[in-house]
């Protein structure tokens, strides 16, 4: 059998069932059990339930996606140069649908499942185990999600979408096919959190996990959380629409995308990008070498993001005044503040690295970096968003001083402008991007477990330089537009001058940024055709458990799981070592 | 007497109880989806007794008796099936047998009461936000009782093939979780949409 989902008491638990020796668990079944034979071909795909290939498909599926993804946000950036001569969808109607398509298809067809694909590698690596938790039920996410983001692109291709004037049929696909996309995804949430929660070696406690399992915990955490929420609006507007007349979510513009449109917003965008800051944790101290000092305190700030990012609270189809009231503003405002303790970090690791041994840079920290600065960029802009209602605030606690106020308003009224303009897609674009470069990061770090060796440096480098790139030309004009009153999409409206000339710079990042997805799958390609030397357990000197077993991962992915006694062991002495450090503990009384 | 066993046995070390975790989190997941219906339906119903206007459709008749009637067969489901916790943990198989067939069987009840009151309410499902609301709300809490019924019906027959026993009462314990939160969900149904309708 394939998927296995055995008891407790057998194989696949080393913990429960496997004899303890005196430097680890054995992790081969009890009895000596002959090992499962592998599937091969189709069988080997679609009834799998190893989590190495449920990752790898998640992460195939989602770059397709992704490619799909930034094309059709390259048209919308085409016509937004000029709405009035440029046409590629035809009507309005039909450049709505691709801003819903790309804004939707961004998030939950590429960014969360590729976090989700290169968890289902490493944290049972990570980890020590031998398995995912609930095997089943992560394969059957990675075919719901897959199925879901199938139907849900051609459904839109179909007229369908949140309402928007098009094929009520599709458009009733287009809210189910979302929501069959979001339950897989947060089944393989679940997967992942137990495993982390559940299945952690002998010796590891929950705060002694690596950072990646950890952000994989606070991210599935705020997923698990908000997105159901998500999947309330979905099913009330699909319930809705099966009526002679939607009575519901009927609204003249935007349909029942007014009800969906606080995921794309901040604070909840924010939440998707919250692994980039685990992938990161765990680069910057293998550059150097060491310790990641304050360990807890770097928990503490992923943790703090996590919990900034909480925003199903913040529908305006709810309550129109919500971006201007204060837990809104002041959540906006602190976004920035983990980041910064993140950052303060890991510049401790690089003074004090830089000391033991010079840095070796790889592609996969220049993909890293690039992602942490292009979401220090999104906070930023998040923080500018609100800046005007939150300055409104203080001057109406303050409104009988009028003497601190005059001469700030010529610097304050754009800032309150820029509710409603394309500010929001630049931010929107800074976060989701963001991420991709982060999933790419992980992609290049753990390439020896994901596909069994190490990806082209080059290559690497070219790709994190288009999809940085990129990222600013796709991101920063936008911002700049809100200036200028560019309203966001999918409204259209009259704007300054100037507005036109940045849209093309858009439109130069489009370019770039799918340029820089083909870079990493001719890396891909190039690392498959020549794969050179295997990789060996540990190329880059990695500090968690993962680095301790082949490249790709056996079946099973451990003979022997050794104890853990801290968050690095990799840089624990071996127990000889500290046998010969500690010469009389043998004597010490029991 | 010497002793045949000069090494000490390993300690047993604790058993992950992964189903009980990945249980929780399903039921922290479903209980924020039924947060985010509860919400929007009191916001709703709010902004219509504010303007004045009937929150139930002219029509429709939602009586007390059925919902009520519900409630009481899953309190008492609530009972049977902590019996059956009880009972596996007892190595007592026969009454756990019997605990986990007559907690489905009032599941199946609760069903049936179900359609009852759809059909008695007499609320045409496409034109009021209240019945919109309603059936979207009723129907989720239908769907979470099949995944019950489906979940002990699962956890019943690994029973009866031995899987479960005072050492390992993790899937009846699971099935448990997942029912009282059902519970749960029903009664705040009850308070909010058919007491204070």
């Amino acid at each position: 059998m394939t998927i296995t989902d055995d008891p407790p008491e057998t194989a696949d638990d080393p913990v429960a069932g496997g004899p303890v020796s005196d430097v680890g668990v054995d992790a081969a079944p009890p009895g000596g059990a002959a090992p499962y034979a592998e599937p091969t071909g189709l069988a080997g795909l679609f009834a799998s339930g190893e989590h190495k290939t449920i990752g790898r498909v998640y992460l195939a599926c989602s770059a397709i996606f992704g490619l799909l993804a930034l094309v059709v946000g390259w048209l919308v950036a085409l016509e937004q140069i000029d709405m009035a001569t440029i046409d590629v969808f035809g009507n309005a109607e039909g450049y709505f649908r691709a801003v819903v398509l790309f804004r939707a298809a961004i998030v939950f067809l590429v960014v969360v499942p590729m976090f989700l694909g290169v968890a289902m590698v490493v944290v049972p690596l990570q980890l020590g185990a031998p398995s995912v938790a609930f095997p089943r039920l992560a394969a059957a996410s990675l075919w719901a999600w897959l199925v879901g983001s199938g139907i849900f692109v051609a459904s839109i291709l179909a007229d369908g979408g949140p309402n928007a004037g098009g094929d009520l049929a599709a458009i009733e696909l287009t809210h189910l096919a979302l929501g069959l996309t979001v339950v897989g995804l947060l089944a393989g949430s679940i997967s992942i959190l137990t495993t982390i929660v559940a299945q952690r070696p002998p010796g590891m406690t929950l705060f002694e996990v690596p950072l990646f399992s950890w952000s994989m915990l606070v991210a599935g955490g705020v997923w698990l959380l908000t997105l159901p929420v998500l999947v309330a609006d979905l099913a009330l507007g699909w319930v809705d629409l099966r009526g002679t007349d939607a009575l519901f979510f009927e609204t003249p513009v935007l349909g029942n995308y007014r009800y969906l449109e606080w995921v794309f917003e901040q604070p909840q965008v924010f939440a998707f990008a919250i692994p980039l800051l685990g992938i990161v944790a765990e680069l910057v101290p293998i550059l150097f070498g060491i310790r990641q000092r304050l360990y807890g305190v770097m928990m503490g700030a992923i943790g703090g993001f996590g919990l900034l990012t909480v925003g199903a609270y913040a529908q305006p189809a709810f309550n129109t005044d919500v971006r201007t009231e204060a837990p809104y503003v002041v959540q906006s405002l602190l976004l920035v503040l983990p980041l910064l303790v993140l950052l303060g970090g890991w510049a401790d690791t690089a003074v004090r690295g830089t000391k033991v041994r010079s840095p070796r840079p790889t592609p996969q920290l220049a993909l890293g970096l690039a992602a942490v600065i292009m979401l220090l960029a999104g906070a930023a802009a998040a923080a500018l968003r609100v800046l005007g209602p939150a300055i409104g605030g203080l001057r109406e606690l303050g409104r009988n001083d009028r003497s601190w106020q005059d001469g700030l308003d010529d610097f304050l009224d754009p800032l309150e402008d820029l509710a409603g303009t394309s500010a929001l897609s630049g931010m929107f674009n800074y976060v989701v991007l963001a991420g991709l470069l982060a999933a790419v990061a992980g992609l290049h770090y753990w390439a020896p477990k994901i596909v069994g060796r190490t990806l082209n440096a080059p290559l690497g480098y070219l790709s994190a330089l288009a999809l940085l790139g990129g990222t600013v030309l796709f991101s920063l004009p936008e911002i700049v537009n809100g200036f200028l009153e560019e309203p966001d999409a999918p409204y259209v409206g009259p704007v300054d001058d100037g507005v036109e000339a940045l849209n093309i710079v858009v439109v130069v990042g489009g370019v770039l940024l799918v340029v820089g997805l083909l870079a990493v799958g001719a890396n891909l390609a190039v690392s498959a055709r020549w794969p050179g030397p295997g990789p060996g357990p540990d190329p880059w000197g990695g500090h968690t458990l993962e680095w301790t077993t082949a490249s790709p991962p056996p079946r099973g992915n451990f003979l022997v799981i050794p104890v853990v006694q801290s968050e690095a062991p990799m840089l624990d002495p071996a127990p000889d070592e500290e046998a010969a450090a500690h010469p009389d503990a043998e004597e010490a009384p029991a | 007497m010497s002793d045949l066993s000069p090494i000490p046995p390993a300690p047993v070390l604790p058993r992950p109880r992964t189903l009980l975790v990945g249980t929780t989190f399903a039921i922290a997941a479903t209980l924020m989806y039924f947060a985010a219906l509860f919400g929007v339906y009191l916001h709703q119903r709010s902004l219509f007794v504010k303007a004045g206007q009937d929150w139930i459709p002219a029509g429709a008749d939602i009586q007390l008796t059925a919902p009520s009637m519900v409630l009481w067969t899953l309190i008492l489901s609530a009972v049977t099936m902590q019996w059956a916790v009880y009972s596996i943990a007892r190595d007592d198989r026969r009454h756990a047998y019997m605990a986990i067939g007559i907690t489905m069987l009032f599941g199946v009840m609760t069903l049936n009461q179900t359609a009852f009151q759809y059909v008695q309410m007499g609320l045409e499902a496409d034109n009021s936000r209240a019945a919109t609301l309603i059936y979207v709300i009723s129907g989720s809490h239908i769907a979470m009782t099949v995944v019950g019924i489906l979940f002990l019906g699962l956890t019943g027959f690994r029973a009866l093939a031995g899987q479960y026993s005072s050492r390992h009462t993790d899937g009846i314990s699971a099935a448990a979780m997942w029912w009282y939160a059902l519970i749960f969900v029903y009664a705040v149904i009850w308070y909010a949409i058919f007491v204070t309708k």
